[in-house]
């Protein structure tokens, strides 16, 4: 069962890897490496090195390292994400140094869509390492591997289930997008039309999320006080 | 108010950071994919943790037998809710787990869930316990939510007995047993009782009323075969003197399974059996924690020994005087520095001991380091003792312990090695005194008792 689990794990890694770089290639600092490095040696390069990340962290096994994984996620899709952007810090930041404008070949909604497989794919990746420190514990507190087995079939039926809602909802939110972009244009014009009311929006919804997370970290800083 | 888990505190941080970047960006993108964990957090959250619980559990009955198994079941039912639950019912360090398993993963879905755990436990050592309360840590089906955890208010106090022996008597006409009774000068020469003690070959002097002629006709002994005789209990009380010991080696062993556990059956079977013969018994202990019990007779004296066997366990721990005062025994003054040895304490006790002729058994376990000490107690005890048959009225039951320990071929070797050892150490103890080697792990304490039944 475990290694069933780490075969999933792996065959979710190389999804995963490769929308990362089928995004990264889309953009124009792949472009300009490439060309920077004579392609295609900077493609080969970037797939080899990738690969090798991956394999190198089903070998170890160890739950801690997907945070390399992760952070590569993000490094492979921030150019794209960054050439949506309508303001340009870096430009800002840097005075000019670097002529670097970041460009990418996928429209908006499409880029969205990816980018939202790349995060459902991390949070499974991440909630797969979890059941698998649960399995452990159980087993560690001298229960039996066919219990847990069985209780990891159906925690896991239930989390397939609740991903492919999750990714069907994506997919049609992606999707339709442009057809909603006409008749939410005209709520958006009319915020527009006062930007105070968006920021002041933005301001109280950030402030109900922080009062959310403020409360929850005192609520477990309490239960562990307890512990 | 919603206990926020770490890993829901990841999500949300995640989604606030997302939509942070995305308004200081201006980005449509990053604001589109906070709404993923959100959503995921959304959908995950609708269902609950497992709740409404009932757990019920069926105790034993209140007094066992040590070595007993019981079965122990708990019912748990849960009616609502999506999620993993973790039920435990935690056992004392002396309960050995035989069948089944205390501790049972469950999985609840969308419908509610009836089931039963169900285990077999078997009682080692004797004393009184506390059985735990069974308790649930039911978890949300992906740990967003805190955890929540259900205890069964009641619990339960067992006492566990140790094991008595399961013959009355052990004699016939045919064979006689080692196994002294004890003597004693009123109870030898008083008025017989209506109580049958044995049915002997007649001897001179014995009353013609006594002869039982039909067992006299089917004795196939020959032509020639005396009558046979009942033989009824004296008037009088007889006395018996336990002596136990309390030392540390006593303890050698496991903790479910040692030495100390099969000398406390041991002694309870010999009370148990001299009780059933009306003799006055007294308990004293040596090399430990000191403890004296008066003599006296009859089934309150009984279940006297009997309450400080099963509290003897907590040893060096409790105050023995506590104990004395409690249960109306002698208390002892705790000993500090060097405890008494058997020679001191039959010295101590010396008064009582004087003119009853009693029979004295002594429960111990032989090593290297105590034969010489122990020796000198036999010969301490043989002076209050009298003669019968080229023999003292003193048993000495040895517990062999070694097997306890040994589980691997190479460790019975080398306790094979070190019981030969002791048997040759022990040579000269055995010599006018009766002696049993009981060895717990090969057979029980009445099949050893039996193997001192020869033919007459």
């Amino acid at each position: 069962m475990n290694l069933l689990i780490s075969l999933i794990k792996f065959l979710l890694m190389l999804i995963v890897y490769a929308i990362n770089l089928h995004v990264l290639r889309s953009t124009s600092p792949h472009a300009i490496l490439d060309a920077y490095l004579e392609a295609p040696l900077s493609a080969d390069l970037a797939v080899t090195a990738g690969a090798l990340l991956i394999v190198l962290l089903f070998i170890s096994n160890k739950n801690d390292l997907i945070k390399a994984f992760y952070l590569v996620s993000i490094l492979f899709c921030l150019p794209a994400v960054l050439s949506y952007a309508k303001f340009d810090w870096f430009s800002l930041l840097l005075l000019g140094r670097f002529d670097l404008e970041f460009q990418t070949t996928l429209y908006e909604p499409e880029l969205a869509f990816w980018c939202a497989l790349v995060l459902i794919g991390c949070l499974v990746i991440s909630f797969i390492n979890m059941f698998q420190d649960q399995a452990n514990d159980y087993s560690e507190r001298g229960i039996e591997a066919r219990e847990i087995n069985a209780l990891l079939m159906r925690q896991g039926a239930h989390f397939v289930f609740l991903i492919a809602l999750l990714t069907g909802f994506a997919t049609l939110f992606f999707d339709a997008v442009e057809a909603f972009e006409s008749a939410m244009e005209e709520i958006v014009l009319f915020f527009m039309d006062d930007p105070v009311l968006i920021g002041f929006a933005g301001i109280i919804c950030l402030l109900i999320l922080s009062i959310i997370v403020i409360a929850g970290s005192r609520s477990v800083y309490r239960q562990e006080t307890r512990e | 108010m919603l206990k926020i888990t770490p890993l829901l505190n990841n999500l949300i941080t995640l989604s606030i950071v997302l939509l942070l970047l995305g308004i200081i960006f201006v980005n449509r993108v990053l604001i589109m994919l906070s709404l993923t964990p959100l959503l995921f957090m959304l959908l995950a959250l609708l269902v609950g943790v497992p709740r409404e619980i009932t757990i019920k559990k069926l105790y034993p009955q209140e007094i066992l037998l040590a070595g007993d198994s019981f079965t122990i079941e708990i019912s748990i039912e849960i009616k609502r809710g999506l999620g993993t639950i973790v039920v435990f019912d935690l056992l004392p360090g002396e309960f050995e787990l035989r069948e089944g398993s205390n501790l049972k993963l469950l999985w609840k879905g969308f419908r509610p869930l009836k089931t039963t755990l169900r285990y077999r436990v078997r009682s080692t050592t004797a004393g009184y316990y506390q059985l735990n309360k069974p308790a649930c840590e039911a978890y949300h089906f992906l740990h967003l939510k805190a955890p929540v955890n259900k205890a069964v208010s009641a619990s339960q106090k067992i006492e566990i007995r140790p094991r008595v022996l399961e013959i009355k008597k052990i004699r016939d006409v045919t064979t006689k047993s080692k196994i002294p009774l004890p003597l004693g000068a009123v109870a030898k020469m008083g008025l017989p009782t209506l109580e049958f003690r044995e049915m002997r070959q007649y001897q001179r002097g014995d009353p013609y009323k006594f002869i039982n002629w039909k067992a006299t006709a089917r004795n196939t002994g020959g032509a020639y075969a005396a009558p046979l005789v009942n033989e009824y209990e004296k008037e009088g009380k007889k006395t018996v003197w336990l002596f136990l010991d309390h030392s540390s080696a006593m303890y050698f062993g496991a903790n479910v399974e040692n030495v100390f556990e099969s000398a406390l059956e041991a002694v309870n079977g010999f009370v148990d059996y001299y009780t059933k013969y009306d003799c006055r018994i007294a308990l004293c202990t040596f090399n430990g924690a000191p403890f004296f019990i008066y003599p006296a007779a009859g089934k309150r004296q009984y279940y006297k020994i009997l309450q400080e066997l099963l509290r003897l366990k907590t040893r060096e721990n409790d105050s023995s005087k506590e104990r004395g005062e409690e249960n109306g025994a002698e208390p002892e003054k705790p000993q500090t520095g060097k405890r008494a040895t058997l020679r001191e304490t039959v010295i101590r006790y010396k008064g009582y001991l004087y003119g009853n002729n009693p029979l004295c058994i002594v429960v111990t376990r032989i090593n290297r380091e105590n034969t010489s000490a122990l020796d000198e107690g036999i010969r301490e005890l043989m002076k209050y003792t009298s003669i019968r048959k080229e023999s003292y009225s003193v048993m000495v039951v040895n517990i062999d312990g070694y097997d306890l320990a040994a589980s691997t071929p190479s460790e019975k070797v080398a306790a094979e090695i070190l019981r030969k050892r002791d048997r040759i150490n022990t040579g000269g103890l055995k010599r006018g005194i009766t002696w049993i080697d009981w060895n717990p792990t090969r057979s029980s304490f009445t099949t050893t008792l039996l193997r001192q039944v020869v033919r007459r």
